[in-house]
Protein backbone atom coordinates (compact mmCIF):
# COMPACT_ATOMS: atom_id res chain seq x y z
CA UNK A 1 0.00 0.00 0.00
CA UNK A 2 2.56 2.36 0.91
CA UNK A 3 4.52 2.00 -2.25
CA UNK A 4 1.48 2.33 -4.62
CA UNK A 5 1.38 5.85 -2.51
CA UNK A 6 4.54 6.35 -3.58
CA UNK A 7 4.20 5.46 -7.21
CA UNK A 8 1.43 7.59 -7.65
CA UNK A 9 2.44 11.42 -6.89
CA UNK A 10 5.57 10.72 -5.28
CA UNK A 11 7.27 9.44 -8.39
CA UNK A 12 6.86 12.37 -10.46
CA UNK A 13 7.93 15.13 -7.70
CA UNK A 14 11.12 13.34 -6.97
CA UNK A 15 11.42 13.36 -10.59
CA UNK A 16 10.68 17.14 -10.65
CA UNK A 17 13.38 18.26 -7.85
CA UNK A 18 16.01 15.66 -9.60
CA UNK A 19 16.02 17.44 -12.62
CA UNK A 20 15.62 20.99 -11.25
CA UNK A 21 19.05 20.16 -9.44
CA UNK A 22 20.38 18.64 -12.47
CA UNK A 23 19.59 22.34 -14.48
CA UNK A 24 21.33 24.13 -11.35
CA UNK A 25 24.30 22.16 -11.86
CA UNK A 26 24.59 22.69 -15.30
CA UNK A 27 24.00 25.93 -14.91
CA UNK A 28 27.02 26.15 -11.92
CA UNK A 29 29.48 24.03 -14.51
CA UNK A 30 28.77 25.76 -17.72
CA UNK A 31 29.26 29.38 -16.11
CA UNK A 32 25.79 30.29 -16.91
CA UNK A 33 27.10 34.41 -16.33
CA UNK A 34 30.52 34.64 -18.76
CA UNK A 35 32.38 37.69 -18.92
CA UNK A 36 32.40 39.16 -15.62
CA UNK A 37 33.00 35.90 -13.43
CA UNK A 38 35.48 34.49 -15.26
CA UNK A 39 37.85 37.83 -14.59
CA UNK A 40 37.34 37.30 -11.28
CA UNK A 41 38.73 33.84 -11.12
CA UNK A 42 42.30 33.45 -9.82
CA UNK A 43 44.76 32.76 -13.09
CA UNK A 44 47.55 30.48 -12.15
CA UNK A 45 50.06 29.61 -14.23
CA UNK A 46 48.16 27.44 -15.81
CA UNK A 47 47.12 27.74 -19.45
CA UNK A 48 42.79 27.12 -18.93
CA UNK A 49 40.71 29.18 -18.30
CA UNK A 50 40.10 28.35 -14.24
CA UNK A 51 41.16 25.27 -12.32
CA UNK A 52 37.32 23.62 -13.12
CA UNK A 53 38.34 23.00 -16.82
CA UNK A 54 40.96 20.16 -17.33
CA UNK A 55 44.03 21.05 -19.74
CA UNK A 56 45.29 18.44 -22.10
CA UNK A 57 49.38 17.68 -21.03
CA UNK A 58 51.52 18.21 -23.48
CA UNK A 59 53.47 15.66 -25.43
CA UNK A 60 56.28 14.44 -23.23
CA UNK A 61 59.73 15.56 -25.48
CA UNK A 62 61.89 13.76 -26.78
CA UNK A 63 65.08 12.63 -24.58
CA UNK A 64 68.44 14.27 -26.42
CA UNK A 65 69.82 10.85 -26.84
CA UNK A 66 73.45 10.20 -28.56
CA UNK A 67 74.95 13.67 -28.53
CA UNK A 68 76.73 15.36 -25.98
CA UNK A 69 75.31 18.64 -25.01
CA UNK A 70 77.38 21.63 -24.62
CA UNK A 71 78.15 23.12 -21.39
CA UNK A 72 76.77 27.02 -20.46
CA UNK A 73 79.53 27.87 -17.92
CA UNK A 74 82.26 26.33 -17.13
CA UNK A 75 82.37 23.57 -14.14
CA UNK A 76 78.82 23.05 -14.95
CA UNK A 77 78.05 19.34 -14.44
CA UNK A 78 77.31 18.14 -17.62
CA UNK A 79 74.31 16.59 -18.89
CA UNK A 80 73.49 13.04 -20.06
CA UNK A 81 73.01 12.66 -23.17
CA UNK A 82 71.27 9.00 -22.68
CA UNK A 83 68.17 7.75 -20.97
CA UNK A 84 68.21 7.17 -17.42
CA UNK A 85 65.26 5.34 -16.80
CA UNK A 86 65.51 2.12 -14.50
CA UNK A 87 69.22 2.90 -13.89
CA UNK A 88 69.91 1.32 -10.65
CA UNK A 89 71.76 4.12 -8.20
CA UNK A 90 71.47 3.18 -4.87
CA UNK A 91 73.62 1.68 -1.86
CA UNK A 92 73.97 -1.46 -3.45
CA UNK A 93 74.96 -0.60 -6.68
CA UNK A 94 75.26 2.75 -9.09
CA UNK A 95 74.57 1.51 -12.64
CA UNK A 96 76.31 4.53 -14.28
CA UNK A 97 79.73 3.52 -13.12
CA UNK A 98 79.22 0.04 -14.96
CA UNK A 99 80.20 2.12 -18.23
CA UNK A 100 81.72 5.42 -16.51
CA UNK A 101 84.35 4.13 -14.12
CA UNK A 102 87.46 1.36 -14.46
CA UNK A 103 87.21 -0.43 -17.74
CA UNK A 104 83.84 1.08 -19.08
CA UNK A 105 85.44 4.48 -20.44
CA UNK A 106 87.86 2.49 -23.23
CA UNK A 107 85.13 0.29 -23.92
CA UNK A 108 82.20 1.91 -24.53
CA UNK A 109 83.36 5.96 -24.98
CA UNK A 110 81.35 6.89 -21.96
CA UNK A 111 82.77 9.62 -20.62
CA UNK A 112 85.09 8.93 -17.39
CA UNK A 113 84.40 10.30 -14.25
CA UNK A 114 86.84 13.35 -13.46
CA UNK A 115 89.41 12.97 -11.10
CA UNK A 116 87.89 15.72 -8.82
CA UNK A 117 85.00 12.39 -7.52
CA UNK A 118 88.03 10.74 -6.44
CA UNK A 119 88.85 13.15 -3.90
CA UNK A 120 86.77 13.47 -0.32
CA UNK A 121 85.93 17.10 1.28
CA UNK A 122 89.11 16.85 2.97
CA UNK A 123 90.98 17.02 0.14
CA UNK A 124 92.10 13.15 0.23
CA UNK A 125 92.62 11.03 -2.52
CA UNK A 126 90.79 7.89 -2.12
CA UNK A 127 90.65 4.60 -4.63
CA UNK A 128 86.65 4.52 -4.87
CA UNK A 129 83.97 7.36 -5.91
CA UNK A 130 83.64 9.49 -2.92
CA UNK A 131 81.04 8.87 -1.04
CA UNK A 132 79.79 12.68 -1.69
CA UNK A 133 79.89 11.94 -5.29
CA UNK A 134 78.05 8.44 -5.50
CA UNK A 135 74.75 9.92 -6.50
CA UNK A 136 75.16 11.23 -10.47
CA UNK A 137 71.73 12.36 -10.49
CA UNK A 138 72.13 14.93 -7.88
CA UNK A 139 74.37 17.35 -10.55
CA UNK A 140 73.79 15.45 -13.26
CA UNK A 141 70.99 15.01 -15.67
CA UNK A 142 69.18 13.89 -18.71
CA UNK A 143 68.53 17.17 -21.09
CA UNK A 144 65.43 17.79 -22.62
CA UNK A 145 64.10 20.90 -24.82
CA UNK A 146 61.31 21.74 -23.56
CA UNK A 147 59.59 25.43 -23.61
CA UNK A 148 60.31 27.45 -20.00
CA UNK A 149 57.75 27.61 -17.77
CA UNK A 150 58.62 31.30 -16.59
CA UNK A 151 61.77 33.54 -17.45
CA UNK A 152 65.30 33.16 -16.25
CA UNK A 153 67.62 35.82 -16.33
CA UNK A 154 70.37 34.29 -15.63
CA UNK A 155 72.59 34.36 -18.76
CA UNK A 156 76.19 33.38 -17.14
CA UNK A 157 76.76 31.94 -13.86
CA UNK A 158 76.42 33.65 -10.45
CA UNK A 159 79.06 35.95 -9.46
CA UNK A 160 79.93 33.48 -6.77
CA UNK A 161 80.74 31.04 -8.84
CA UNK A 162 83.12 33.31 -10.93
CA UNK A 163 85.11 34.23 -7.62
CA UNK A 164 85.64 30.43 -6.47
CA UNK A 165 87.67 30.12 -10.04
CA UNK A 166 90.37 32.37 -9.46
CA UNK B 1 45.58 -52.34 8.40
CA UNK B 2 47.76 -55.19 7.15
CA UNK B 3 44.19 -57.15 6.02
CA UNK B 4 42.63 -53.79 4.74
CA UNK B 5 45.31 -53.31 2.37
CA UNK B 6 45.66 -57.00 1.30
CA UNK B 7 41.45 -57.03 0.72
CA UNK B 8 42.03 -53.86 -1.60
CA UNK B 9 44.95 -55.36 -3.49
CA UNK B 10 43.44 -58.42 -4.12
CA UNK B 11 40.36 -56.94 -5.43
CA UNK B 12 42.67 -54.32 -7.51
CA UNK B 13 44.66 -57.73 -9.18
CA UNK B 14 41.66 -59.57 -9.93
CA UNK B 15 39.78 -59.47 -13.29
CA UNK B 16 36.93 -56.95 -13.80
CA UNK B 17 33.45 -58.90 -13.05
CA UNK B 18 31.00 -56.42 -14.02
CA UNK B 19 32.34 -54.19 -16.49
CA UNK B 20 33.61 -55.38 -19.89
CA UNK B 21 37.09 -54.67 -21.29
CA UNK B 22 35.62 -51.88 -23.90
CA UNK B 23 34.09 -49.98 -21.45
CA UNK B 24 37.42 -50.29 -18.91
CA UNK B 25 39.54 -49.06 -21.85
CA UNK B 26 37.39 -45.69 -22.83
CA UNK B 27 36.50 -45.13 -19.42
CA UNK B 28 40.16 -45.67 -18.69
CA UNK B 29 40.88 -43.22 -21.52
CA UNK B 30 38.68 -40.41 -20.90
CA UNK B 31 39.49 -40.31 -16.95
CA UNK B 32 43.36 -40.29 -18.56
CA UNK B 33 42.23 -37.07 -20.41
CA UNK B 34 40.46 -35.49 -17.62
CA UNK B 35 43.13 -36.44 -15.17
CA UNK B 36 45.78 -34.81 -17.56
CA UNK B 37 43.91 -31.67 -18.62
CA UNK B 38 43.81 -31.04 -14.43
CA UNK B 39 47.33 -31.60 -14.53
CA UNK B 40 48.32 -29.28 -16.95
CA UNK B 41 45.82 -26.68 -15.71
CA UNK B 42 46.78 -26.86 -12.11
CA UNK B 43 50.19 -26.38 -13.14
CA UNK B 44 49.36 -24.00 -15.13
CA UNK B 45 48.09 -21.76 -12.61
CA UNK B 46 50.49 -21.92 -10.28
CA UNK B 47 52.65 -20.36 -13.18
CA UNK B 48 50.48 -16.94 -13.53
CA UNK B 49 51.47 -13.87 -12.22
CA UNK B 50 48.79 -14.14 -9.74
CA UNK B 51 49.78 -16.96 -7.99
CA UNK B 52 53.18 -15.73 -7.29
CA UNK B 53 51.99 -12.33 -5.44
CA UNK B 54 49.40 -14.48 -3.73
CA UNK B 55 52.31 -14.71 -1.46
CA UNK B 56 52.94 -11.25 0.53
CA UNK B 57 56.84 -12.49 0.18
CA UNK B 58 56.51 -12.28 -3.59
CA UNK B 59 53.97 -8.94 -3.73
CA UNK B 60 56.06 -6.95 -1.59
CA UNK B 61 59.81 -7.60 -2.79
CA UNK B 62 60.63 -9.06 -6.58
CA UNK B 63 57.38 -8.21 -8.01
CA UNK B 64 57.72 -4.58 -6.44
CA UNK B 65 60.76 -4.05 -8.11
CA UNK B 66 59.30 -5.66 -11.77
CA UNK B 67 56.63 -3.21 -11.52
CA UNK B 68 58.70 -0.05 -12.79
CA UNK B 69 60.77 -2.20 -15.43
CA UNK B 70 59.89 -2.72 -19.13
CA UNK B 71 59.47 -6.28 -18.88
CA UNK B 72 55.87 -5.13 -16.93
CA UNK B 73 54.78 -2.29 -18.55
CA UNK B 74 56.13 -1.27 -22.06
CA UNK B 75 54.33 1.06 -25.08
CA UNK B 76 53.37 -2.09 -26.57
CA UNK B 77 51.79 -4.18 -23.98
CA UNK B 78 53.87 -7.63 -24.61
CA UNK B 79 55.43 -8.26 -21.77
CA UNK B 80 57.17 -11.18 -19.54
CA UNK B 81 55.79 -11.93 -16.07
CA UNK B 82 57.06 -14.40 -13.11
CA UNK B 83 57.03 -17.39 -14.45
CA UNK B 84 58.24 -16.26 -18.45
CA UNK B 85 61.82 -15.92 -16.68
CA UNK B 86 61.63 -17.88 -13.72
CA UNK B 87 60.01 -21.50 -15.05
CA UNK B 88 61.58 -23.52 -17.91
CA UNK B 89 59.35 -23.57 -20.86
CA UNK B 90 60.04 -27.34 -21.74
CA UNK B 91 58.19 -30.02 -19.97
CA UNK B 92 60.72 -31.84 -18.34
CA UNK B 93 62.92 -29.04 -16.99
CA UNK B 94 59.20 -27.49 -15.76
CA UNK B 95 58.83 -30.42 -13.66
CA UNK B 96 61.79 -30.27 -11.94
CA UNK B 97 61.81 -26.90 -11.32
CA UNK B 98 58.63 -27.10 -10.02
CA UNK B 99 59.82 -30.05 -7.79
CA UNK B 100 62.26 -27.87 -6.45
CA UNK B 101 60.03 -25.32 -5.67
CA UNK B 102 59.10 -27.31 -3.00
CA UNK B 103 61.83 -25.71 -1.31
CA UNK B 104 60.51 -22.36 -1.74
CA UNK B 105 57.08 -23.37 -0.16
CA UNK B 106 59.02 -24.56 3.40
CA UNK B 107 60.49 -20.82 2.95
CA UNK B 108 56.73 -19.52 2.82
CA UNK B 109 56.28 -21.60 5.65
CA UNK B 110 59.34 -20.61 8.02
CA UNK B 111 58.91 -16.93 6.33
CA UNK B 112 62.52 -16.83 5.38
CA UNK B 113 62.50 -13.67 3.57
CA UNK B 114 58.97 -12.37 5.26
CA UNK B 115 61.14 -9.19 5.80
CA UNK B 116 62.16 -6.45 3.52
CA UNK B 117 65.59 -6.60 5.30
CA UNK B 118 65.73 -10.67 5.33
CA UNK B 119 65.11 -10.37 1.87
CA UNK B 120 67.78 -7.72 1.37
CA UNK B 121 70.43 -10.09 3.46
CA UNK B 122 69.41 -13.06 1.00
CA UNK B 123 69.16 -11.04 -2.46
CA UNK B 124 73.04 -11.98 -3.42
CA UNK B 125 72.42 -15.58 -2.81
CA UNK B 126 68.95 -15.67 -4.47
CA UNK B 127 70.76 -14.03 -7.26
CA UNK B 128 73.41 -15.62 -7.84
CA UNK B 129 71.45 -18.98 -7.76
CA UNK B 130 69.60 -17.08 -11.10
CA UNK B 131 72.45 -15.97 -12.51
CA UNK B 132 73.87 -19.55 -12.06
CA UNK B 133 70.49 -21.20 -13.73
CA UNK B 134 70.66 -19.03 -16.63
CA UNK B 135 74.42 -19.34 -17.02
CA UNK B 136 73.66 -23.08 -17.18
CA UNK B 137 71.08 -23.34 -19.91
CA UNK B 138 72.82 -20.27 -22.19
CA UNK B 139 70.18 -17.94 -20.86
CA UNK B 140 67.08 -19.90 -22.34
CA UNK B 141 64.54 -18.06 -20.64
CA UNK B 142 65.75 -15.16 -22.35
CA UNK B 143 65.83 -16.66 -25.70
CA UNK B 144 62.29 -17.54 -25.63
CA UNK B 145 61.60 -14.36 -26.71
CA UNK B 146 64.69 -12.59 -27.83
CA UNK B 147 65.97 -14.85 -30.54
CA UNK B 148 69.50 -13.52 -31.52
CA UNK B 149 69.26 -15.10 -34.87
CA UNK B 150 66.17 -12.58 -35.84
CA UNK B 151 68.15 -9.65 -34.03
CA UNK B 152 69.06 -6.38 -36.40
CA UNK B 153 72.39 -5.50 -34.96
CA UNK B 154 72.64 -2.37 -37.35
CA UNK B 155 69.19 -0.87 -35.19
CA UNK B 156 70.77 -1.65 -31.77
CA UNK B 157 72.69 0.99 -30.77
CA UNK B 158 76.95 1.14 -31.61
CA UNK B 159 78.48 -0.99 -28.97
CA UNK B 160 75.39 -2.93 -28.48
CA UNK B 161 75.62 -4.41 -31.83
CA UNK B 162 78.93 -5.10 -31.68
CA UNK B 163 79.35 -6.75 -28.48
CA UNK B 164 76.72 -8.66 -29.81
CA UNK B 165 78.14 -9.80 -33.04
CA UNK B 166 81.07 -10.55 -31.30
CA UNK B 167 80.21 -12.19 -27.88
CA UNK B 168 76.64 -13.11 -28.51
CA UNK B 169 77.18 -15.04 -32.11
CA UNK B 170 80.36 -16.44 -31.00
CA UNK B 171 78.62 -17.99 -27.87
CA UNK B 172 81.52 -16.90 -25.83
CA UNK B 173 78.87 -15.48 -23.59
CA UNK B 174 75.23 -15.23 -23.21
CA UNK B 175 72.75 -13.12 -22.36
CA UNK B 176 73.06 -13.20 -18.51
CA UNK B 177 76.92 -11.95 -18.54
CA UNK B 178 75.42 -8.87 -19.24
CA UNK B 179 72.09 -8.23 -18.66
CA UNK B 180 72.18 -8.91 -14.87
CA UNK B 181 69.33 -6.82 -12.84
CA UNK B 182 67.10 -6.28 -15.83
CA UNK B 183 63.99 -7.05 -13.79
CA UNK B 184 65.11 -6.59 -9.96
CA UNK B 185 67.71 -4.69 -8.47
CA UNK B 186 71.10 -5.69 -8.21
CA UNK B 187 72.13 -6.63 -4.50
CA UNK B 188 76.09 -5.74 -3.64
CA UNK B 189 78.09 -6.24 -6.69
CA UNK B 190 81.52 -6.86 -5.20
CA UNK B 191 83.37 -9.62 -6.72
CA UNK B 192 80.62 -9.59 -9.96
CA UNK B 193 81.89 -8.67 -13.09
CA UNK B 194 79.06 -6.82 -13.94
CA UNK B 195 79.48 -6.02 -17.62
CA UNK B 196 82.30 -9.51 -17.83
CA UNK B 197 84.33 -6.31 -19.27
CA UNK B 198 87.67 -8.85 -19.02
CA UNK B 199 85.61 -11.07 -21.57
CA UNK B 200 84.45 -8.10 -23.89
CA UNK B 201 88.19 -6.85 -23.65
CA UNK B 202 89.46 -9.89 -24.97
CA UNK B 203 86.74 -10.11 -27.60
CA UNK B 204 87.43 -6.39 -29.05
CA UNK B 205 91.03 -6.71 -28.91
CA UNK B 206 90.61 -9.74 -31.13
CA UNK B 207 92.31 -8.61 -34.52
CA UNK B 208 89.61 -8.70 -37.09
Amino acid sequence: MKLRGLGGLGVTSAVLVISALLVINAMLLTNAVPGAAAAERPQGIRSAESIADSTQAPALPARQQGQLVPRVWERQPPVIPHDTRGQQIDRRHNRCLDCHQGAGPSLTGATAISATHYVNRDGEALQRLAGARYFCLSCHVPQQSVPLLTGSRVSQPPASLEENEQ
Amino acid sequence: MKRWFREYWRIFRSPSVHFSLGALAIGGFVAGIIFWGGFNTALEATNSEQFCISCHEMKANPFAELRSTIHYTNRSGVRATCADCHVPHDWMDKIARKMEASKEVWGWIFGTINTPEKFEDKRRELAEREWARLQANDSLECRNCHHFEYMDLTLQRNLAGQIHSLVLSTGQGTCIDCHKGIAHRLPEMSGVPVWSWQLLEAVLQQPD
